[in-house]
């Protein structure tokens, strides 16, 4: 009877541990996460695309006179 | 006898060990009187003391940090995120004592702290606690958790990212050390963005892990994130045009702010100088969000409500023709001059009043009407009172009661000096009256799921009327940088001398203008003020309306604005006959 307690303690305590260290690995997730989305934010500023596009793949803007506005029916 | 003999050696014994049994006795005794003592000292004396310590090394308290909630644009753009980070304590007592060399060197190199910064912080403190290093990132204290140097702590905290930096600083503001917002929207929301951080006490093992919960759990409540009303992108055009103009007029300052004219969300609201949020140690930098904090005189920017007052109450008629006696008007000993005067044009119609900025016409237009509805009218559109945006700091600059007007202050009020001053936020909500047909919107920092109602200024053919005029100021008139393509423009010019303790300095000008696109149904509102400009052109045409001109052309492209102007392309000019116009 005690022994079955100490037991089903132990487990309990075991399971436990198991389960606050599956949350450490959920909370280090959400960490990445939160990470990614300020890196995500800080990659896809105007600024930066706009950089990346003019310098390194030398694109710019059509003039006027290249651009044909079709008018909706 | 042997009995005898057996009894007396018996009795010899006895009487032999009979004292030594005694002490032996005392002392087990003693021995364990001692023992109750002690047990009795440490169970009910010393209990709580012990009980504390054996509880303290296996029952711990943590501290669950509410995560501060997030600032993000109208799309869900992140503005202002917090992560979590590590400051690294230490109990100097302990780590001096044991850190080995070894663990010095790799504390220094991955805390990138000076040899004399630690010697300073552990070896020369006498307390118990002291901070290494703050917002250390988590990679940096796995580290040195690895190190297992003795007496170094760490502890949890949050580090606010802006990833648009300087672009929208002044706006969104920033947080201290503590994580207590400080300026902009963070200082504003700051309770909501907050939370209430939560604790639990937890059951560990020998070898650290948590094995029970031995209280109930307070979890942390997060803050609440606050979605704006900004378009990140649009935000950006307007700093980048902004601080092109300011360069190129060598200006002290300079304020924009884009709002859609027909929910009186702002889209845009950037600053300069400003400063990145994201590295204070620097100091706070320039903060102020001029064009919420800070007041000018408008000038001419005021003209057209001056004009449609005159209008709605019938006092004048579009047509009419007002004498503006050669751009130069006395009233007393004061006078009035035109910046923008024809040598030798005696009169003009309302129309070029406005469209030329004169400042003789607008004053004899403002003279012509009752001081008292003239204030009403110019009340109504929001000068001289807050707009409530909500922002920290907000100022609702001075509209002079008509009563201490007298006919000078009535004049120069017409054209925007004198009795008034007023914000740019302020500027670019009055013009929400010309984009909805006489009604002022409220303006709003937050993004809005629903249409708003305003309050009525004008008639719907008053604001058509002075649109077309306005339009005028592009077409022909004061304000033709602010040209789009394929677009119709209305807009005003305004230059205004910055009066420094009453007088007016000559060479100190504020230069604006006040824009809406497409004419036609006018979509987007931007306003926009330069200040001091010192190189080349001083005037609100030369300095401002570009920036407007450039960043509305690319927000037509980004909001899918239909073209309301004659269709730039020829082949779809020669298949069509008449080009399309509207009003």
């Amino acid at each position: 009877m005690a022994l079955g307690k100490v037991n089903s303690e132990h487990q309990y305590r075991k399971l436990f541990s198991e389960h606050e260290h599956q949350k450490d690995i959920g909370k280090q997730l959400d960490l990445k996460y939160s990470q990614l989305q300020i890196e995500q934010s800080t990659l896809s500023m105007h600024s930066k695309i706009e950089d990346i596009a003019k310098k390194s793949l030398k694109m710019k803007e059509p003039e006027s006179k290249n651009i044909i506005m079709l008018e909706q029916p | 006898m042997s009995i005898f003999i057996n009894n007396k050696v018996e009795k010899t014994f006895f009487e032999l060990s009979g004292v030594r049994r005694r002490w032996i006795l005392v002392l087990f005794l003693l021995g364990f009187l001692t023992l109750i003592l002690r047990a009795f000292y440490l169970q009910s004396v010393n209990k709580n003391f012990l009980q504390e310590k054996a509880t303290a090394t296996s029952n711990r308290v943590i501290s669950l940090l509410a995560d501060r909630g997030k600032i993000t644009d109208r799309y869900g753009n992140i503005l202002a995120r917090s992560t979590p980070v590590f400051s690294v304590n230490a109990n100097p007592k302990i780590t001096k004592v044991k850190m080995n060399k070894d663990q010095r060197v790799q504390l220094e190199s991955i805390l990138k702290l000076s040899s004399t910064e630690i010697d300073k912080k552990i070896f020369n403190s006498q307390k118990d606690n002291v901070y290494l290093k703050r917002r250390v990132p988590p990679s940096d204290a796995d580290q040195l958790k690895a190190l297992k140097i003795p007496g170094i702590t760490f502890e949890n905290d949050f580090q606010r990212f802006y990833p648009a930096a300087e672009v929208a600083a002044n706006l969104v503001g920033c947080t201290n050390m503590e994580n207590v917002g400080q300026e902009g929207i963070e200082l504003a929301q700051n309770k909501s963005l907050s939370g209430v951080a939560g604790r639990r006490k937890v059951l560990k093992d020998k070898l650290g892990r948590t094995v029970d919960d031995i209280d109930d759990i307070k979890l942390p409540q997060e803050g609440n994130d606050i979605t704006l009303s900004i378009d990140r992108r649009i935000q950006y055009l307007t700093y980048r045009e902004l601080a092109k103009s300011i360069e190129e007029h060598k200006a002290q300052a300079g304020s924009a702010v884009v709002i859609n004219a027909k929910t009186g969300e702002i889209l845009a609201l950037a600053n300069l100088p400003t400063y990145n949020p994201n590295n204070l140690n620097a100091g706070y930098g320039p903060t102020r969000n001029r064009a919420v904090t800070d007041v000018f005189e408008p000038g001419s920017t005021m003209k057209p409500f001056v004009v449609s007052a005159a209008l709605d109450s019938g006092i004048i008629r579009p047509n009419q023709v007002i004498d503006t006696s050669a751009g130069f008007m006395k009233i007393g000993a004061f006078v009035i001059h035109d910046l923008h005067a024809e040598p030798g044009k005696l009169s003009m119609t309302v129309s070029e009043v406005i469209a030329k900025s004169s400042n003789v016409g607008a004053a004899r237009i403002g003279l012509m009407q009752d001081p008292k509805s003239l204030w009403g009218t110019l009340n109504k559109v929001g000068f001289g009172m807050r707009t409530n945006v909500g922002f920290p700091g907000e100022v609702g600059g001075v509209l002079r009661n008509y009563k201490n007007w007298g006919m000078i202050g009535q004049a120069t009020v017409s054209y925007g000096y004198g009795g008034i001053n007023l914000t740019l936020l302020q500027l670019a909500q009055s013009y929400t009256v010309f984009a909805n047909d006489g009604e002022l919107k409220p303006i709003t920092l937050y993004k809005r799921n629903e249409p708003v109602i305003g309050t009525k200024v004008f008639k719907k053919e008053t604001v058509r009327t002075m649109v077309e005029m306005m339009e005028g100021v592009i077409e022909e008139g004061t304000g033709g940088n602010a040209k789009v393509k394929g677009y119709r423009v209305a807009g005003k010019t305004g230059t205004a001398e910055k009066s420094n303790n009453g007088k007016y300095e000559k060479n100190k000008n504020i230069g604006s203008f006040v824009g809406l696109i497409p004419a036609t149904n006018p979509r987007i509102i931007m306003a926009v003020m330069i200040d001091e400009p010192s190189v080349g052109s001083h005037f609100g045409n030369a300095v401002a309306a570009p920036v407007f001109s450039n960043v509305m052309t690319d927000v037509m492209k980004i909001l899918n604005v239909p073209q309301d102007d004659k269709l730039q392309n020829k082949i779809l000019q020669q298949e069509k006959a008449e080009p399309k116009e509207t009003i």
